[in-house]
């Protein structure tokens, strides 16, 4: 490759470079000021881009006019979020998980407000600069990507002089190091929550009118960066300007990549790159922020425990569900049954999900991936090894155990390291299937799964699969309840809210997380198998990042640590969308919705309902 | 809930038969309405909708109902979906997916039912299930990259071809296709390479394109990838011939390519360039309802709720099994004749139509061949 080659390649990474360093900044300055991960960052991306179209065809206003312009509007929108939703749900200390998935409410709802105000196509900016490309050192060189890496890399050292010469910049410093004494010199934590997502906003929407000239202003353009910019931030140790050295070295590497290696494999290096990275460079230590899943309600007591205690209350309940079931089979008709099925089966996997995340505190954005590894391994050891469905299921099971033991060492890592790395794994993982044709048929899939059989008997109907998924998820449940009792659950709990006391006092703190993680990566293969016969076609999409964050969703609407809670929660989530149904358009902006109502009036998830409703009838009795 | 729902049933149930003797079919479309693909989902339903809308307004013996479902293009919610119109809502017929895996996950479930599935999924596995009641209303890939990697090397003379295809169900199925093609001429791709559904950047593939020497470029996935490719080729210097399939025939890539799709050569089954005065009122109409030009997929939505119309009136029977034999009994031309013109599906349920071959002059669709 000749030198000017390389060069072309190299700029036009630092072009992209520059797209990911401000979103990751965003990323960066959220985390650093409410250790929050901010689904909504892209939207801030989608925004701009949509509002600086806006501007540029009806006012016709310069390009940096407007720039600057969508920088303000942009961040007005981010400290109007701040106020009326964020805030309330910080302010009582609920989880972080709680806020995260606020974010995605708002994330979804955004979206789905851009289709209805914007249209669903993606739309052209109009010409802004000339096409002659300008010769710099041989080089092609477009106008617009010298304005976006000009203006990039304007915001990048305006923000850096910011924090560094600015009395709030420096307060804002002192507040992220240490909030408490900072506090104590009289730093306003309010003010700098505001400014710092007001300054996050700011740079996403700034962000989108930069890329849209190249990309055109989609309401989807903020979801293909995100993930991107979120790795810029984690190269650079979420620091100002290491993620924007962050940004720019991932745009150059896989830039570089794609034009010399094959691009099949781009994203698998860019991934893997991070995960290293992650892994050398980010040493564990003790944990000095707010975990993950703090301020969540244990049940580790048996206190709000429905099936203890009063033994004949106990026969009631059960007598009672199983009415429940057996009317429910019945009487649904086939939509309504299939909807639950696909339902029940997330719930298997939620359930190893919530031992994950909701008793070990381990936090997972890849747990679709093992999901994924069960239906594959099920699928190709029935199809083409001609196992039998009984045998290939467990063995399913077993094999996305493996595989969760195989990528255990990543539990090293705690906090949102851990939440990043998982979900580079995760992406790896389906990488992998669309890479390895010769095993997973790649992007094509694999159709004509056969449906379960026992012993020549074949399974078909809706009702028989209720039957077949309900009976694994009571299985599962009640191995998965066992174990949360045992000392070994407690100990996972133990772990949960204070790793250190709970080694002072024992317990091997490694050695539990990976137990935790290896179980709950069965119970997500065994869910995957179900899912493949039932759905008898599967390919790599189903298991993406996506799905990945749903199974969270359903765990924290459920209710961290609550088992009973994880089902319903995998119910509601699979079953709103269907319900609403009826909305249209304003389907996913009522989703949205809900998913923000609930984290800020009801913390605890569903499982609050249910444990307040027992306290109370209870005391009732009493 | 339930029994408000019966009741309003009870009062529209009412209406309806007040209205007169008209009875109603009911159709079922599911697609992306919302998430990546929206924007190929609004073909098919407002084509569907143009068709139905004429039929209705023209008051004859039947009425077109479409119930229309949303996928966000995950197969998971397809397959509800379509459950949901075919047991919930007894549909007659359903139309989808657009997205080649979700209607081959539709397949099994279609065929259970026995509810005839039009689709306009180009995915070559679709119609190899050995499913009696699926249709594809286009041009399979093999069938249009055939006739795409034909029509280059003999008319525009090209021999050096690059191959950049998006890296799911469609894409692969295309490329690969036109790889088959080529081989069959005894040639290959000088580059092959797959790209992530969500890169927008390509500078890499391209820098290779051009180390190769290549002088004409086939991508294939969803149109924005296409144009984008278009573009960012352009800015790079490049002057290749593009090649298209039906997934570029959409008039947003040239709205989004701008001058870097000037000369792309596409295969298109519809195109308003044709100066056919049906076809001219056609588009006139498609464009004054919906402001732009129809596209492909307009056409064939439109067609095929026609089609089952047709079906239905010959019969007289508003019924699943007429309406699959129907379709199944165009086996020659001259039974059933839409916008697209004679419609015959063969043994597995693949239409087949001829392509335009169109290049894009001045912003304008020019027809080169048929």
């Amino acid at each position: 490759m000749d030198i000017q080659t390389l060069g072309q390649l190299v700029l036009s990474g630092l072009t992209i470079g520059c797209v990911y360093s401000l979103v990751g900044l965003g990323f960066a300055l959220t985390l650093r000021a409410t250790e929050l991960i901010n689904f909504a960052q892209g939207e801030m991306v989608m925004l701009g881009s949509f509002i600086g179209l806006t501007l540029l065809t009806t006012t016709g206003l310069p390009y940096a006019a407007v720039f600057v312009l969508v920088a303000i509007a942009v961040g007005l929108v981010g400290v109007l979020l701040e106020r009326t939703i964020l805030r309330p749900i910080l302010d009582r200390r609920a989880p972080l998980l709680n806020l995260l998935i606020a974010t995605l409410g708002l994330s979804i709802a955004l979206q789905a407000l851009a289709i209805i105000v914007w249209g669903r196509e993606p739309v052209a900016y109009p010409r802004l600069f000339s096409d002659e490309p300008v010769m710099v050192l041989g080089l092609r060189v477009q106008a617009l990507n010298l304005w976006i890496l000009g203006l990039g890399l304007g915001v990048m050292a305006a923000l850096h002089w910011f924090f560094q010469h600015t009395m709030t910049g420096v307060s804002w410093r002192a507040a992220s190091l240490d909030p408490a004494t900072a506090a104590l010199f009289g730093v306003n934590r309010r003010r700098n929550v505001a400014l710092t997502f007001a300054i996050s906003a700011a740079v996403g929407g700034a962000a989108g009118v930069l890329i849209a000239p190249l990309f055109f202003a989609s309401f989807g353009i903020g979801h293909s960066v995100i993930v991107k910019a979120f790795a810029a931030g984690a190269i650079g140790g979420f620091g100002i300007v290491g993620t924007m050295l962050g940004g720019l070295a991932l745009g150059v590497i896989e830039t570089l990549a794609a034009g010399i290696v094959s691009s099949d494999y781009k994203n698998v290096i860019t991934y893997s790159a991070l995960l290293v990275i992650l892994m050398v460079f980010y040493r564990p230590t003790a944990r000095a922020g707010r975990s993950i899943t703090e301020g969540a309600k244990v049940v580790a007591s048996d206190v709000v425990d429905l099936m203890s205690g009063d033994r004949r209350r106990a026969a009631l309940l059960v007598a009672g569900g199983a009415a429940l079931w057996l009317a429910f089979l019945l009487l649904a008709d086939t939509y309504a049954l299939r909807i639950t099925n696909m339902a029940l089966i997330a719930a298997i996997a939620v359930l190893g999900l919530q031992l994950v995340v909701g008793y070990t505190g381990q936090f997972s954005f890849g747990h679709a991936a093992f999901y994924g590894v069960g239906a594959y391994a099920s699928t190709l050891l029935t199809m083409k090894l001609g196992v039998p469905f009984v045998l290939a299921v467990p063995l399913a099971g077993a094999t996305a155990a493996l595989a969760g033991l195989l990528v255990a060492p990543v539990l090293r890592l705690s906090g949102h390291f851990l939440a990043i790395a998982t979900l580079a794994m995760g992406e790896i993982v389906q990488l992998l299937m669309l890479n390895w044709k010769w095993l997973t048929n790649g992007a094509y899939g694999i159709y004509g799964i056969p449906l379960p059989s026992f012993a020549g008997w074949e399974l078909e109907s809706e009702e028989g699969f209720f039957v077949l998924i309900s009976g694994v998820l009571a299985l599962v449940y009640l191995l998965l309840r066992r174990l949360t009792r045992s000392r070994f659950g407690r100990s996972l709990v133990a772990v949960r809210e204070n790793e250190l006391a709970a080694m002072s006092s024992g317990i091997r703190a490694d050695r539990q997380k990976i137990t935790a993680f290896v179980v709950g990566s069965a119970c997500a293969g065994v869910a995957g198998a179900l899912y493949a016969h039932y759905i008898a076609y599967i390919s790599p999409e189903s298991f993406s990042f996506l799905a990945s964050v749903q199974m969270v969703t359903m765990v924290v609407i459920g209710g961290l640590g609550s088992l009973p809670g994880g089902i319903v929660g995998a119910l509601a989530v699979a079953l709103l969308p269907e319900m609403l149904r009826a909305l249209a358009d304003y389907r996913l902006v009522v989703y949205g919705g809900l998913l923000i109502l609930f984290m800020m009036f009801l913390p605890g998830g569903l499982a609050d309902i249910g444990r307040r409703a027992w306290r109370l009838a209870a005391r009732v009795r009493a | 809930m339930r029994v408000l729902l019966a009741a309003s049933a009870v009062a529209f149930g009412l209406g309806a038969s007040a209205a007169g003797a008209q009875q109603v079919i009911k159709i079922g479309v599911v697609g992306p309405m919302t998430g990546a693909f929206a924007a190929v989902g609004q073909s098919e339903i407002t084509g569907a909708e143009m068709r139905a809308k004429e039929i209705n307004a023209a008051g004859g013996k039947y009425k077109i109902e479409l119930v229309t479902e949303d996928d966000a293009s995950n197969c998971d919610q397809t397959v509800n979906a379509t459950v949901k119109l075919i047991t919930k809502d007894n549909v007659v017929a359903v139309l989808g997916a657009m997205n080649s895996p979700c209607a081959l996950a539709m397949v099994p479930i279609t065929r259970r039912y026995k509810t005839p599935q039009f689709t306009a999924g180009v995915g070559t596995s679709i119609t190899k299930q050995g499913s009696d009641y699926v249709f594809r209303i286009a041009v399979g890939s093999i069938g249009q990259t055939r006739e795409l990697a034909a029509f280059a090397i003999d008319k525009l003379g090209q021999s050096k071809f690059a191959v950049i295809y998006s890296d799911d169900e469609y894409g692969a199925s295309m490329a690969n296709g036109f790889k088959d093609a080529l081989a069959a001429r005894g040639m290959q791709p000088l580059v092959f390479d797959s790209v992530p559904r969500a890169d927008q950047d390509f500078t890499g593939q391209l820098t290779k394109i051009k180390a190769s020497g290549a002088t004409a470029l086939f991508t294939t996935g969803a149109f924005t990838f296409s144009a984008l490719m278009a573009k960012q080729a352009k800015q790079l210097g490049m002057s290749l011939q593009l090649l298209g399939d039906t997934g570029n025939a959409s008039p947003k890539y040239i709205e989004l390519g701008g001058d870097a799709v000037e000369g792309a050569v596409l295969v298109e089954p519809y195109t308003p360039a044709d100066p056919d005065p049906k076809l001219q009122a056609f588009t006139a109409k498609y464009k004054q309802q919906y402001g732009r030009d129809p596209d492909g997929w307009v056409a064939e939505h439109y067609d095929a709720v026609e089609m089952i119309h047709q079906a239905v009136l010959k019969s007289g029977k508003i019924d699943r099994q007429t309406v699959r034999d129907f379709a199944a009994s165009l086996k020659a031309p001259g039974t059933f004749r839409g916008i697209l013109g004679d419609w015959t599906f063969d043994a597995t349920g693949d239409a087949s139509f001829n392509l335009y071959k169109v290049q894009i002059k001045g912003g304008q669709k020019v027809i080169l061949a048929r």
